[in-house]
C-alpha cells in the first residue's frame, strides 16, 4: 500500500517522486490527461480509503490542491 | 493484488513491449477506459496476452456500422460491446406508462449491429449485457408493476440473451452479474459520471474485466471434461475405513447436508457432459457399500471411471485420463486433503486441483470463485458424452467375447460419413478443435470466426467426420482442412485431427482416404503432409509415421486405402 502522498503522483504520472513536490500542477505534466486525472483520483481513494466529491475531483490540479482536499478529509498527511 | 498494483502492473505490460497475441477492441455507451487494466491482466494471466483498445465514447452503431470506423480500421481479434440501458433508453420517459416494445428497439439494434460488425471483421464478439439500471422513480413500488424499471430491463436484456446467446463467435457477459457481486451500493462512480462520463467504480470494471477475461479463456482453453473426485471427507464426512460405510457422514443436517448438496452439484455437471471419476484410497467394498445407502445422491453408475485403492493419485489421475480418453488439462480434481492436493499438482501441473474446505458447506463460495469448473454451454456432443462411455462398456465387454481384433473391428459394423460442414456444425468443429490435442497433425487452432472464413475460401476444402457402430453413435469425431493454393499440384493437409475415443477403429484411415480421394478428384497429385511435433500428439505422430511420413519432414502422399472394415456412409 503507498501512502505517501509523492509516491502515488509518481506511479500514475510515470514521474520520479522527487517531482512531485506540492508545487507540481497540472499544466506542467502532459501525461496528466483527463484519463490519467481518473486514475489519479481511483488511487488516492484507494490509497487513503476517502471518496472525493464531484468538486473536489475537479478542483484537484496539483499536488498541493490533493494534499489540502486529503486533510479536509482527516487524512494524516 | 490491489487494484491499483493491477493498474500499475497492467503499465508495466503496456512499457513491457511484449507482442500481444489478441486485440481486443471495446465499444461502450459511457466512457469505458477504465475496463483496459482490468481485461488485460487476467487475460494476460490466462496466457492470452491482449491489447485492448477503447472506441470512441457511446458510438456503438457508428462504430460497428461503418467500415471505414476507427473500429474497423483496428481490425480487432475480440470485439467487447457494452451498452447500458440508461443511455439506449435517455430521451424516453422511463417505463411506467408505455408498454416495453419502444424499450426494446434500441438494445437490439446494438445487438444487431454488433453481431454484424464482429461477422464482417472476422472477430469475436463479447457483447455485455447490461445492468438493471438504479434509477427508479417508484423506488421500492418498482418490484409491484410489470411495466417497472427492473421488469422492463429484465425484459430487454432476455431479448438480447435470445437474440445473441447460440450465435457462432458470440459469447455474452453480464454487467448485472458483476453488479450482484461487487453490490450495487459500491457498483456505481456518480461523481466519476459527472466528470467524465465514468459510470461505474474501479471495483465494478474489475469484476467485469475478470469475467471477460474467464470466458474468453473458456473459449479458448480446453474445455472441462472430467472431474476426480476423492471419496472420504469429499463426497461424505469422515472416513470410511475407520468410521465405516454405515457412518460415515450423509445426514440431512450438519456436513451431511452440505456433501449431500455437492453430491446434487456433480450431478448437474455430469447433466450437463462432464464425465465423473472416483480415486479413492480405501478398501473397495467399503465405497460401493457407501454407494449403496440411500441417501448418496450420486450412485456408482453416474461413475464414468474410477480408482480405489492405496497407489498415488498422481498414478490413479493419469490412468483415469487415459482411460477416459482425455488430456490431464481437460481434468480437475476435488480432494480434501492438501497433501493428496500437491502430489496430484507435482505431478500433473495442467490438472485444475480444488480443495473441499474443512467446512463442507462453504464449497460453493470457494468453487465458484474460482474458475475450475466454469464451462461453456454445452454442445450436442457434450451431452452425450456420458452416454457414449456407457457405449464405450458394452463394445468392451462385446470384445471380450470377440475371437480376433479383426473380428472384434469388424462385427462392430463401423459407419463413417465426411461431408462438408453446415454453418451449424461450425461451433462443433471450433470445439474439437480446441480440444483435441492427442490426434491432432499440428496442434493448429482456429477460433470459430476463422473457421467460418476457411469454409467461405474456395482454396480450402473442408470435410468433417461422424462415425457410429452396432452400439451408437460417436457424433462428430473428426477433421481435415486441405489448402489447394499452397504447394502447385498438390494439397497441402493444413488440419487434420480426430477425438482419441475413436483411435485405432478406422476412421483415422478414412479421412486420410479420403483426403487422398479429394486430392485426386482436384486433379492434384496427392496430399502433402506434414506431422509437426506437440507435447502430447504422440498418437498422430505413431499414425502419420507407420505411414511414411516423419516428423517434421513434408511427405507426399497419394492414395491411401479406405479401411475394408468400415461401411462408407
Amino acid at each position: 500500500m503507498l501512502t505517501s502522498l509523492e509516491e502515488i503522483f509518481a506511479l500514475v504520472l510515470g514521474l520520479p517522486a522527487t517531482a512531485c513536490g506540492d508545487a507540481l500542477t497540472k499544466g506542467q505534466v502532459e501525461a496528466w490527461t483527463s484519463l490519467v486525472h481518473l486514475e489519479l483520483i481511483a488511487a488516492l481513494q484507494e490509497s487513503f480509503r476517502v471518496t472525493l466529491t464531484t468538486s473536489e475531483i475537479l478542483r484537484l490540479k496539483s499536488v498541493r490542491d490533493a494534499r489540502q482536499i486529503l486533510r479536509a478529509k482527516g487524512v494524516a498527511l | 493484488m490491489t487494484l491499483l498494483e493491477l493498474r500499475t502492473r497492467w503499465k508495466a505490460i503496456g512499457r513491457s513491449g511484449r507482442k500481444p497475441a489478441l486485440k481486443v477492441a471495446v465499444l461502450a455507451t459511457f466512457t469505458a477506459d477504465p475496463l483496459a487494466p482490468y481485461l488485460g491482466v487476467p487475460l494476460e494471466d490466462a496466457h492470452l496476452p491482449a491489447e485492448v483498445w477503447v472506441g470512441p465514447y457511446h458510438q456503438i452503431l457508428q462504430e460497428c456500422l461503418n467500415p471505414q470506423s476507427a473500429t474497423a480500421r483496428y481490425h480487432p481479434d475480440v470485439l467487447v460491446v457494452w451498452a447500458r440501458l440508461d443511455e439506449l433508453w435517455s430521451g424516453l420517459p422511463l417505463p411506467l406508462v408505455d408498454g416495453a416494445q419502444g424499450y426494446l428497439e434500441q438494445p437490439l439494434a446494438v445487438a444487431e449491429a454488433a453481431l454484424d460488425a464482429a461477422r464482417l471483421l472476422g472477430a469475436t464478439l463479447i457483447f455485455v449485457l447490461p445492468a438493471i439500471p438504479e434509477r427508479r422513480p417508484l423506488g421500492v413500488g418498482d418490484s409491484c408493476t410489470a411495466r417497472g424499471v427492473f421488469a422492463t430491463a429484465s425484459r430487454v436484456r432476455e431479448a438480447l440473451r435470445d437474440r445473441l446467446a447460440g450465435q457462432r463467435g458470440v459469447l455474452l457477459g453480464d454487467a448485472e452479474s458483476a453488479v450482484r457481486r461487487v453490490g450495487a451500493g459500491r457498483a456505481y462512480g456518480h461523481a466519476t459520471w459527472a466528470v467524465a462520463r465514468v459510470p461505474f467504480s474501479e471495483e465494478l470494471f474489475c469484476a467485469v474485466g475478470a469475467d471477460l477475461a474467464r470466458l474468453l479463456g473458456l473459449s479458448r482453453a480446453s474445455a472441462l471434461k472430467v472431474v476426480v473426485l476423492d471419496a472420504d471427507n469429499t463426497l461424505w464426512g469422515g472416513v470410511v475405513g475407520e468410521d465405516g460405510p454405515g457412518q460415515v457422514d450423509l445426514s440431512d443436517s450438519g456436513p451431511g447436508e452440505a456433501f449431500r448438496a455437492f453430491q446434487a452439484y456433480l450431478l448437474e455437471l455430469r447433466r450437463a457432459g462432464v464425465l465423473l471419476a472416483l480415486a479413492s484410497k480405501n478398501r473397495e467394498s467399503d465405497v460401493w457399500e457407501v454407494f449403496a445407502r440411500r441417501e448418496m445422491l450420486l450412485k456408482k453408475e453416474h461413475l464414468a471411471a474410477f480408482r480405489i485403492g492405496y497407489r498415488g493419485k498422481a498414478d490413479d489421475i493419469g490412468e483415469l485420463a487415459r482411460e477416459l480418453n482425455v488430456g490431464v488439462d481437460s481434468v480437475a480434481f476435488i480432494d480434501d486433503n492438501p497433501a493428496e492436493i500437491a502430489a496430484v499438482q507435482a505431478a500433473h501441473p495442467a490438472v485444475a486441483c480444488l480443495l473441499m474446505p474443512p467446512d463442507p458447506a462453504q464449497w460453493p463460495t470457494l468453487f465458484e470463485a474460482t474458475q475450475v469448473l466454469d464451462r461453456l454451454p454445452p454442445t450436442e456432443d457434450d451431452l452425450g458424452r456420458n452416454s457414449f462411455f456407457v457405449q464405450e462398456h458394452q463394445r468392451r465387454e462385446f470384445g471380450q467375447t470377440v475371437a480376433s481384433p479383426e473380428q472384434y473391428l469388424a462385427d462392430l459394423q463401423i459407419e463413417v460419413e465426411l461431408q462438408a460442414p453446415a454453418s451449424a456444425d461450425l461451433a462443433r468443429l471450433t470445439q474439437l478443435m480446441a480440444k483435441t490435442n492427442q490426434f491432432n497433425l499440428n496442434g493448429r487452432r482456429r477460433s470459430d470466426a476463422e473457421l467460418a472464413a476457411v469454409c467461405g475460401d474456395g482454396r480450402y476444402l473442408l470435410r468433417m467426420a461422424r462415425a457410429r457402430d452396432r452400439f451408437g453413435d460417436y457424433g462428430v469425431v473428426g477433421a481435415m482442412i486441405l489448402d489447394h493454393h499452397q504447394a502447385p499440384g498438390r494439397a497441402v493437409l493444413d488440419t487434420f485431427l480426430m477425438s482419441c475415443r475413436v483411435l485405432g477403429r478406422g476412421v483415422e484411415s478414412a479421412m486420410l482416404a479420403c483426403a487422398c480421394e479429394e486430392a485426386k478428384r482436384a486433379g492434384l497429385e496427392g496430399v502433402l503432409v506434414t506431422v509437426l511435433e506437440t507435447p502430447r500428439n504422440e498418437p498422430a505422430r505413431l499414425f502419420f509415421g507407420a505411414h511414411g511420413c516423419a516428423p517434421g519432414v513434408a511427405t507426399l502422399v497419394t492414395s491411401f486405402p479406405w479401411p475394408s472394415f468400415v461401411a462408407r456412409v
